[in-house]
């Protein structure tokens, strides 16, 4: 065993590892098809960035945390979970930009939209779909990541090492006057 | 004199809400638009139609057309309700950023 600190090594089975490798490629398939498609069949930009991060849960879940992280660093879901609002904002501004209401649709046919059912027939549905999909998804890995490694503020850790020290001297005998 | 201002005004605004309240809309009135939900038995349904487009009725009608969505839940949420979806993804993100503010200090 190598540090005793950090605790027993997490690890799973090797079928898991394999299946997860494995599914993880389709379940981002599928959450981006959920999430494209939000306009057309049922879903969305909700459904689909949850599914997303759930494929990165996963991969946390399935090998270790640090996996998980290398995979998607913090800095870039940080990153990830604001830009979606921002494209959503960034979309609503077109309208406006073009004569009409913020988050203005139908009137500004942007982009030029195809046949009814078609993929390019929402107009801007189909962006702001994606802007939530990216904000959700980087929120679910982000907040699993958060509460998996519940970092704090050192001088929390400093409080607590101070005070588990006192009891193990007052245990030894050594000094029992120290008890607050 | 000062205690007295405040429930005079207070007594003000108590009215005028009360106004406010007697002012609205019978519960259930299927010409009024926020009602559109609920339609009373009684009341045919040409007649509804006839006399306004509630609510229900153009989103269910006119909903592919205005937004270009089939998905008539998308058409709703994204397109009529843009607002409210997003100051809801918003939500969510201040959600993020309130955990992250409690637990994922890294002062080193």
């Amino acid at each position: 065993m190598g540090d005793k600190t950090k605790g027993p090594e997490y690890r799973t089975s090797l079928v898991i590892q394999t299946v997860t490798r494995m599914m993880i490629p389709f379940l981002l398939m599928f959450g981006l098809s959920v999430m494209a498609h939000g306009h057309l069949t049922p879903g969305g930009g909700f459904q689909g960035g949850v599914i997303i991060g759930a494929s990165f849960i996963l991969l946390g879940l399935a090998f270790n945390k640090d996996e998980g992280r290398r995979a998607l660093p913090e800095g870039r879901i940080k990153g990830l979970a604001s830009s979606g609002i921002l494209i959503y904002i960034v979309v609503g501004m077109v309208g406006i930009v073009a004569g009409y209401n913020f988050l203005a649709n139908r009137s500004i046919n942007f982009p030029p939209g195809g046949a009814l059912g078609e993929l390019f027939s929402g107009g801007t549905l189909l962006w702001i779909n994606m802007g939530v999909g990216i904000t959700v998804s980087g929120v679910a890995i982000e907040l699993f990541y958060a509460f998996l490694e519940e970092r704090r503020d050192p001088a929390y850790y400093k409080h607590k090492k101070t005070v588990h020290e006192k009891r193990r001297w007052s245990d030894d005998g050594v000094s029992e006057s120290t008890s607050d | 004199m000062k205690r007295f201002v405040p429930v005079v005004l207070f007594c003000i605004f108590g009215i005028v809400m009360i106004a406010a309240v007697l002012t609205l809309a019978p519960v259930g009135d299927p010409h009024q638009p926020s009602y559109a939900e609920f339609v009373h038995p009684e009341v045919p349904f040409e007649e509804i139609v006839k006399e306004r487009e509630t609510v229900a009725l153009h989103y269910n009608r006119n909903g592919a057309y205005d937004t270009g969505a089939l998905d008539i839940i998308t058409a709703v949420i994204f397109d009529y309700r843009g607002y409210d979806t997003l100051f809801e993804t918003t939500v969510l993100f201040t959600a993020l950023i309130s955990v992250l503010a409690i637990i994922g200090i890294n002062k080193e």
